[in-house]
């Protein structure tokens, strides 16, 4: 076949293809500024370093009857009668990739409001709100989550948007927070608060599609914006050729300031913890960001290139 | 007298209605095109509608770091293809979840002929039945008329593999199209 007959088939495939327009849908979606997470900047930074031990207990001990180990925090408008608790689960986001969008998780630092479960909490703040590190999004677009209730075999979700609208990605983003938090994989049952939307949506995904739908690195400590000095120890999971993570720190100028690389614990068929101390007592203070990436065995000839997750730190 | 006066608020509402112009001047010239690229990509005008419409949402948010037409079709292009694979990534994890098999083709055409729509479903198959990036260079070379070297930028690939993809892929759908290749006067 020559190229001009192939030319011709690829547009013709399409020649009748007339898409509705949706310029109205994209300025509206455009346009809002980002909604900025409360805590980001001086309460989060201060709180990272007390409630780091939250999370190992949080991470190691995956207990169906989770208690929040809340650590008091001074809330911007206290207000009395609605006490506010402050725990640090990871929540799941989308972000890019070479491999195209994939999913990214982060500790985040959430208010739970007086009688509020952590489970409810975790996922309204997915669904609500919105990520630290910037270069994470969320897929729920002016959505609000009515309720979210362990029925033990499932997880219920109720939100305002139509179950059968909700988006791929905004449902892996619940889904694998549900996971992390619960410590094992459930059904997510997504229905709507509607009664006009009757439908219900059942979503999980198996072990198996984990390396197919998360980001093959992740950095779990430090967190976005976290104060570190002398020695600090950065970890997270990576699925990577020989379960090597090579890391590097960069200044404001991208410069590559430290590298070195981490080795996980295993690769290949799922990811795998990785931990690496990173010595910055020789850097100025100021602010740097910290890169872990996947390794690239062809260094860059073939494939998408490696995936890398980042995260912004003061040296102090 | 006033408007000698540059704020920093004052910038930067400049430059958010600089992106809101570009999107629409973009939307106009390239929505429809678009579509069009990911329908051969994904298989589905649905899917394909929303995956060139998050990619537009994207450019907007990156405006400030593209501020140029050209640099901007580029990556709204290279969007529009990551997008597209991950689209049919996540179409087959939810089919392997509920142990269902995968959508038909749904092509739209109502007033074309039984032989115009046979044909343009076997295309939009073949071309499915690809490894991804096949079907990406052969989309990008022959649909949307890239050169290699631009091919090689826009999937983060060397112009060896974009050769290299390129001949196999076009070797396979000649296989798989093998009843309309001949027809060179349809």
């Amino acid at each position: 076949m020559n190229d001009d007959r192939l030319s011709w088939l690829l547009e013709d495939a399409v020649s009748e293809v007339e898409p509705a327009d949706r310029l109205p849908e994209i300025r509206s979606r455009a346009r809002p500024s980002r909604r900025r997470w409360v805590y980001a900047g001086g309460a989060l930074v201060a709180a990272a370093a007390t409630v780091a031990a939250v999370a190992v207990v949080d991470r190691d001990a995956p207990d169906r009857a989770l208690d929040p180990v809340v650590q008091p925090t001074a809330s911007p408008s206290p207000e009395p009668s609605e006490q506010v608790e402050a725990v640090l689960p990871l929540l799941y986001w989308v972000g890019d990739a070479p491999r195209g969008d994939l999913l990214f998780s982060e500790r985040t630092f959430l208010n739970l409001g007086y009688g509020e479960t952590l489970l409810h909490a975790a996922v309204r703040t997915v669904i609500e709100g919105s990520p630290i590190d910037p270069d994470y999004r969320s897929a729920w677009r002016d959505v609000q989550l009515v309720s979210a209730r362990d029925t033990g075999s499932t997880v219920r979700v109720t939100t305002t948007m139509d179950a059968d609208k909700i988006p791929f990605e905004a449902a892996l983003q619940v889904a694998n927070t549900v996971y992390a938090l619960l410590g094992q994989r459930v059904e997510i049952e997504f229905a709507s608060a509607d009664q006009g939307f009757p439908t219900v949506y059942r979503f999980g995904v198996l072990q198996s599609d984990d390396l197919v739908v998360l980001s093959p690195v992740q950095v779990e400590y430090p967190i976005e914006g976290q104060e570190v000095s002398g020695t600090f120890t950065a970890s997270g999971l990576a699925n990577s050729y020989e379960a090597t993570v090579p890391w590097r720190v960069e200044d404001v100028e991208g410069a590559v300031v430290l590298e070195g690389f981490a080795t996980a614990e295993g690769w290949m068929d799922r990811l795998y913890p990785w931990e690496t101390d990173v010595d910055v007592s020789g850097l100025e203070p100021g602010t740097y960001t910290f890169v872990a990436s996947t390794a690239d065995p062809s260094g860059g000839a073939e494939g998408a290139g490696p995936t890398t997750d980042t995260r912004t730190v003061y040296v102090r | 007298m006033i408007t000698a006066v540059t704020t920093l608020e004052g910038r930067a509402q400049v430059d958010s209605w600089d992106a809101d112009e570009a999107l629409e001047a973009l939307y106009v010239a390239h929505w429809r095109g678009l579509v069009r690229l990911a329908v051969l990509l994904v298989g589905d005008q649905g899917v394909a509608e929303e995956v060139v419409q998050d990619a537009f949402v994207s450019t907007h948010g990156r405006w400030r770091r593209l501020r140029d037409q050209d640099k901007a079709l580029a990556y709204l292009r290279q969007t529009v293809v990551n997008r597209s694979r991950s689209a049919l990534r996540h179409r087959a994890v939810v089919d392997r979840h509920a142990r269902s098999s995968s959508a038909p083709v749904d092509l739209p055409g109502a007033d074309s002929s039984v032989v115009d729509r046979e044909r343009r479903s076997a295309v939009i198959a073949a071309l499915g039945a690809l490894p991804d990036r096949q079907r990406e260079v052969l989309v990008l070379r022959h649909f949307a008329g890239l050169s290699e070297a631009e091919i090689a930028d826009a999937l983060g690939i060397s112009t060896g593999s974009v050769k290299t993809h390129a001949s196999r892929g076009s070797a396979r759908l000649r296989q798989l199209l093998a009843p309309y290749v001949s027809e060179e006067d349809s």
